[in-house]
């Protein structure tokens, strides 16, 4: 196993919205023979208010 | 704790991004998590965030089986199921704009891939003549 993984990540906020999206790309060996593949990824958080925390003492 | 950032040395949760590769687990419904045990520097540097990690992840330290298998090669009767991890992560953050990006570079090397890079490294060095011919 010998390989290289570039990830790469943004994020925004937006008002309520999160916007988010990752990619992430492999290239190298895995065992006898080559390794390469990719992988993509958004995810979009609404927080409509603030979260309620709760402490207790 | 040094001028230009902070060390970190342990048994630390791996995280970065969405979490798509490293996921530390830190919410309610996830299962897995990344752990290794690291040597990290944090450094900041305005707005952008540099950390050059090297992390052992040993097969049956994980928490959460986030490494499969039993980590025994069968045939060699050695342990395999280890990796290394070289990393860089360069973040940019800026509050003002609630925006974040970055990249984390990764060079994973397991099992005996590990050990033949140390051996390359050694024979590049000071080749023997039998390796000097070939070629």
């Amino acid at each position: 196993m010998n390989f290289m993984t570039y990830d790469i990540y943004a994020k925004k906020n937006l008002a309520e919205f999160s916007l988010g999206a990752e990619v992430p790309i492999i290239a190298g060996s895995m065992g006898a023979g080559g390794y390469q593949t990719f992988g993509a990824a958004t995810e979009v958080d609404w927080k409509p208010t603030e979260v309620w925390d709760s402490y207790s003492n | 704790m040094t001028d230009v950032g902070t060390v970190q040395v342990g048994r630390v949760p791996l995280h970065w991004g969405l979490g798509l590769v490293w996921n530390s687990g830190d919410n309610l419904f996830d299962r897995y998590m990344s752990t290794g045990d690291a040597v990290r520097w944090n450094a900041k540097f305005g707005a952008v965030f540099l950390h050059p990690q090297r992390d052992y992840q040993f097969q049956w330290n994980t928490i959460g089986g986030s490494m499969h298998g039993n980590g025994w090669n069968l045939y060699s009767g050695t342990r395999t199921g280890n990796v290394i991890d070289y990393s860089l992560i360069l973040k940019y953050e800026n509050p003002e704009d609630d925006i974040e990006a970055g990249i984390n570079v990764v060079k994973r090397l397991g099992g005996e891939q590990s050990k033949i890079q140390i051996l390359v490294f050694l024979l590049l060095r000071r080749p023997p003549p039998s390796l000097a011919r070939v070629g």
